[in-house]
């Protein structure tokens, strides 16, 4: 489904990705795990758009989209939950929700059953919709940005951080909707620091190491290789 | 002496004060140019005191004024009226103009202390329309669209001759600028720097915001007054159509062109828009649309200016010179002041936003010496706890008693002095001053200099400079960014700005330190090291109050917990005690994910 | 007193004209733009060459200046705004940017159309009518109507259109405006040239009352942003309001001073304002988070 071929991203004069390759197949759950810093944000962003790779091809269902601007890229079946959730603070829930759905506005039914889907699947929001989404907790602001990115019918969905800066429970509570939207016939790929629970969930997982993919392979190898094991999972003090 | 005196130059430092030297050779021989060069001359040294002043408050401080020829107006007509109607000298009107325009100064001051931005712009505009328009309408003071002639500048009842005249203004504007530097070199420029990067951090720093913006206004608006003053005896005549609008949008180009928030930049300003123009006769009606257009295209090509692209360029040109051996003490050690056991208190402390109770009737205690730390889920009230104690926010209920002193209603700054100071959950560190710099703004509370001292480099002011400047490099080695001290704070990486808002905080002097998400966006290594220095700032005394997501550090390094939960306390006691609270469990830890949700 | 009020009242109109051009842009990109008065002048400017000059029909006139202005209007977002990417902010760098544009067309302006200010006929003729027993200018009504139905259409499509919510979306972030897959770069082309067409409408109203010339709009564009700000900005019904009770405070004072105080009062009501209620009548007070 998605293929990114040898990219190299620059911010400035600086160097972030390095020949990175990886790819994601129909249905699976993908995870890259890596330190702070080590590029993960800067490849989602390099896969939606919003940045563009000085090198290497990006293909999304055989097409490439590494020179297509960001907003024609989600028309192609592509969303994303950026880092730090991003919800529109002074947008309602419910006009997130439109926003989020703005590709299908035209298509009224359509429009109507995922506002309901969303609001089944996120109870919480139906009962918040008429707030402001700047006072919803850290928790419910990652919800509405997991439910504005699948308002527009996504083929693949990625998912930055949506762990960061969450209470314990709500990481938990996340990661069970993440496998749910899985489970629903999402594909996913899923960028995080909490390696443990991430490769819980997922099919397959890369390792990224300042800016290259050090290692990659399923999810149980990943889990069971020594130096993951070391860097990223047990044995660690913090 | 002090540490000035040791000082060595590098290769590029030692070039600029060359070329620093040359300019002033030039200005020195202007008077062999001819007397039409003379006056443009003469006319640049006045123009290079406004933008000096101009260059105080908009780019140290960071307050755009749009208004300055209204002030500069002020100072050419007190000058003027009160040499022609009083018949006064020179000598007496420019003290008296530059009181005046200062009186005014404060006066446009006083909006910004509500007010900055494009509002501020506004304002000052609104207030160089007001000047222009009182000008033209107050005949029987300024004369109206007649102006006022005025006599000759003299001295021991001689009139001074052009060349006199010019080496007297340019003996004034050395003065001036050696003067300014002193006072940008202290740590008022720095409080200056401080605001204008980041308004609540300075606030949270011991700055009295609205005193240093005011401060600054009167600053420049004293300069201004001079430099009208200063006009008004080169001109020997006066009119309303020199103080117009386009007058104040030409000063804030000069300074953005040469750089703002650098001595040089108004230098480098003056010296290309004010005698460039006369080799540009030739474009004739052109000329205002070359120089509109010059206007746009050197703010998107030069954003920080001439001197800013050149200190961009070339690092060295403001390195700060490391001391051979740092010996000071990074921490000021706090022990002996603990004969009363509690540090700070809050007392049925609730606060509401817009209806929805953030914090509802919240009481907490915390000990001097120990590490407190808090938990709780996002939005249940941990930040909003912080912004109450350190005054940023004020409760609507309940009382914040701290050493014994009730601090719920006084300003953030006062709060900050008292003796608490802070980290930030999303880091705010001031951006654009150097990493040794905002460490310095830290320590500005401890100052017992005034600005007289800063002024005239009193050896009170120099002492007390070379001890914050000692603790500083102490504090940047104990968190390990000592090799970085020149560069700008923004150019560090998040982590690396925690730590120097840690140091930053350390320097304050603080009895209590509150760490809000200190670990956010750290890696394992750094967050180890982090728990190092806890242990080094406990260690002197100094009692800790922490925020902090990362629970098997929380359990490691505190006393005592107190979990909230939707604005209320749920549980409290010692990191044990909480592990095993089944409440807590449910609404905060997760069942059986405790140790893996780090 | 009367009379003062309904001249207060054109005027307000002109500066809440001037105040919603200013608001669409601000909404989006969060910048006031200090050409604003500049381009409302190019409107007059263009208005006399097609209908006066030129003898086209007005109707095809006034389309014709609307989109020449809406043009110009597209062409100042890439050279002053553009530039300075997505994180615009209090930067200086727009400001001055904006501020040298308004100077060079001032300048061409000079240069082609000349200083000498030219009369501009009002619409509906120059014979006066009586309402309630005061005696109007057909012109002055339309000035009125005119903006109280541009302010009306802004506040629907601010508020209540997807137009309005994808506006609000991109003054937060440009970045996640496009994960919506809504085009940032478009919506606030469509701002700008919106600004525009305003700007021609209000420099075809304007013209009538202070004639066209290359300083008409000098001290009425900065009054347009007093009127924003006064109202509260990015809001529709405050830069209505704002305008409105601008122009009627000047006028009453005019009756108490001399007229060459107009824009002295004016500024000075505008200071006040803004020191006293920053965020401006329908503005919201908010408590910044840390």
């Amino acid at each position: 489904m998605l293929k990114v071929n040898n990219i190299h991203v620059s911010y400035g004069k600086v160097e972030i990705i390095k020949q990175v390759s990886f790819e994601v197949n129909q249905g699976e759950v993908v995870v890259i795990i890596g330190a702070n810093g080590a590029g993960k944000t800067t490849i989602m962003k390099t896969v939606t758009g919003l940045l563009k790779p000085t090198q290497g091809e990006i293909l999304f269902e055989g097409q490439n989209i590494a020179r297509t601007p960001a907003e024609k890229i989600v028309k192609l079946g592509l969303a994303m939950c950026p880092e730090g959730r991003q919800v529109f603070p002074q947008h309602t829930v419910y006009e997130n929700l439109v926003l989020g759905g703005y590709l299908i506005r035209k298509d009224k039914p359509m429009f109507q059953k995922n506002i309901e889907q969303m609001y089944n699947l996120f109870p919480i929001l139906k009962e918040r919709s008429k707030q402001v989404a700047g006072t919803l907790s850290g928790g419910e602001q990652q919800m509405l940005a997991i439910a504005r990115a699948m308002m527009s019918n996504p083929k693949l969905l990625l998912l930055d951080e949506p762990s960061a800066g969450l209470a314990p429970i709500y990481v938990k509570n996340i990661f069970d909707m993440i496998q749910k939207l899985s489970e629903q016939g999402t594909t996913i790929l899923l960028v995080e620091q909490m390696a443990n629970m991430a490769l819980k969930i997922a099919d397959r997982a890369y390792v990224l190491e300042t800016g290259r993919i050090a290692l990659g392979g399923t999810a149980v190898e990943i889990m069971n290789d020594p130096k993951v094991v070391e860097s990223y999972l047990g044995s660690k003090k913090y | 002496m002090g540490w000035h005196m040791k000082r060595k130059y590098n290769k590029e430092q030692t070039l600029i004060i060359v070329l620093g030297v040359l300019v002033l050779i030039g200005f020195l021989a202007g008077p062999a140019a001819g007397s039409y060069f003379l006056r443009l001359l003469s006319l640049a040294l006045i123009y290079l005191i406004i933008t000096t002043g101009l260059n105080i408050v908009a780019g140290y401080a960071g307050q755009v004024s749009l208004g300055q020829a209204g002030l500069y107006a002020i100072g050419a007509y007190t000058g003027g009226i009160l040499a022609v109607k009083l018949d006064m000298s020179f000598w007496v009107c420019l003290p008296a103009a530059m009181a005046v325009a200062g009186i005014c100064g404060f006066i446009v001051g006083i909006p910004t202390l509500r007010v900055s931005g494009h509002y501020l712009a506004l304002v000052t505009i609104g207030v160089g329309v007001i000047v222009e328009k009182l000008l033209v309408e107050w005949v029987p003071l300024t004369g109206g669209p007649g102006g006022i002639s005025v006599p000759l500048i003299e001295m021991g009842g001689q009139p001074l001759s052009e060349t006199q005249v010019y080496y007297l203004f340019l003996v004034i504007c050395l003065l001036v600028l050696w003067l300014v530097k002193n006072i940008m070199k202290s740590p008022v420029g720095r409080a200056f720097s401080a605001i204008r990067d980041n308004e609540i951090a300075a606030g949270c720093m011991g700055i009295n915001i609205m005193g240093y913006k005011l401060m600054a206004f009167v600053l420049s608006a004293v300069l201004a007054g001079l430099a009208g003053c200063l006009y008004t005896f080169l001109s020997s005549y006066i009119s309303p159509d020199t103080f117009t609008f386009n007058l104040s949008v030409f000063f804030l180009l000069t300074i953005i062109i040469g750089g703002q928030g650098t001595m040089a930049g108004p230098i480098i300003g003056t010296l290309l828009l004010t005698i460039l123009p006369e080799y540009l006769q030739a474009l004739e009606q052109y000329r205002l649309i070359v120089y509109g257009l010059l206007m746009i295209v050197v703010v998107i090509g030069l954003p920080y200016g001439i001197s800013g692209a050149i200190i961009r360029k070339f690092p060295k040109l403001i390195e700060e010179q490391k001391p051979e051996k740092i010996e000071a003490d990074p921490i000021v050690d706090k022990q002996k002041s603990n004969e009363n056991n509690t540090l700070l208190v809050l007392e049925n402390v609730t606060k509401r936003f817009g209806g929805l109770n953030a914090i509802q009737n919240m009481s907490l205690t915390v000990k001097k010496g120990s590490v407190h730390s808090l938990i709780g889920p996002n939005g249940a009230g941990k930040s909003t706890m912080i912004n109450i104690i350190t005054g940023v926010y004020k409760p609507n209920e309940g009382r914040v008693v701290f050493n014994g002193q009730e601090i719920n209603n006084i300003k953030p700054y006062k709060i900050a002095l008292a003796g608490i100071s802070r980290t930030f959950q999303s880091v705010q560190v001031f951006g654009k001053i150097s990493v040794l710099e905002n460490i310095m703004v830290g320590h500005h509370g401890q100052y017992r200099s005034n600005l007289f001292d800063y002024t005239f480099k009193s050896g009170r002011g120099r002492k007390e400079e070379k001890l914050t400047r000692e603790r500083a490099w102490a504090l940047l080695k104990m968190v390990g960014l000592e090799d970085r001290a020149s560069e700008f704070a923004d150019s560090l990486s998040a982590g690396q700005q925690r730590f120097l808002e840690i140091a930053r905080a350390l320097a304050m002097e603080p009895d209590l330190l509150l760490l809000d998400e200190p670990a956010a966006g750290l890696n394992e290594v750094e967050i180890r090291y982090l728990a190092h220095i806890i242990e080094q700032i406990k260690s002197k005394g100094i009692t800790i109050l922490l925020i902090e997501h990362h629970i098997d550090f929380v359990m490691d390094i505190s006393d005592s917990i107190t979990v909230l939960n939707f604005g209320k306390k749920l549980a409290e006691g010692t990191p044990m005690e909480i592990q095993g609270n089944q409440e807590v469990i449910e609404a905060y830890l997760g069942k059986n994910e405790v140790v893996e949700a780090c | 007193m009367f009379q003062a009020l309904e001249s207060g009242m054109v005027m307000g109109s002109i500066y809440a004209l001037l105040a919603l051009a200013i608001n669409i842009i601000y909404s989006t990109t969060g910048i006031i733009n200090f050409a604003h008065g500049e381009i409302v002048m190019l409107g007059a400017m263009f208005a006399l060459t097609f209908i006066v000059t030129s003898g086209i029909p007005f109707l095809l006139g006034l389309i014709l200046t609307c989109i020449t202005v809406a043009i110009v209007a597209v062409i100042l977002y890439y050279c002053t705004v553009r530039p300075f990417g997505d994180k615009l902010g209090n930067s200086l760098g727009w400001l001055m940017a904006t501020l040298g544009a308004g100077i060079v067309f001032t300048n061409i302006a000079m240069l082609v159309f000349g200083t000498q200010p030219k009369a501009f006929p009002p619409i509906g003729g120059s014979e006066l009518v009586k309402i309630f027993g005061i005696k109007l200018l057909p012109h002055d009504i339309w000035v009125l109507v005119i903006t109280l139905l541009i302010a009306l259409f802004f506040n629907v499509v601010l508020g209540k259109t997807i137009l309005g919510n994808a506006i609000k979306a991109t003054s937060f972030s440009h970045s996640v405006t496009k994960l919506m897959g809504i085009s940032s770069q478009k919506i606030v082309l469509t701002c700008f040239a919106m600004s525009g067409i305003i700007a021609a409408i209000a420099g075809i109203l304007i013209s009538p009352i202070t004639f066209v010339g290359p300083q008409m709009t000098a001290t009425i564009g900065l009054k347009g942003f007093g009127a924003a700000i006064i109202g509260g900005v990015g809001n529709s019904k405050g830069a209505f309001a704002g305008g409105l009770l601008l122009g009627i405070l000047e006028a009453l004072a005019m009756t108490q001073v001399t007229p060459g105080y107009k824009d002295a009062i004016a500024f000075l009501i505008m200071i006040i304002a803004i020191s006293i209620k920053p965020e401006g009548i329908f503005g919201v007070a908010y408590e910044k988070k840390v």
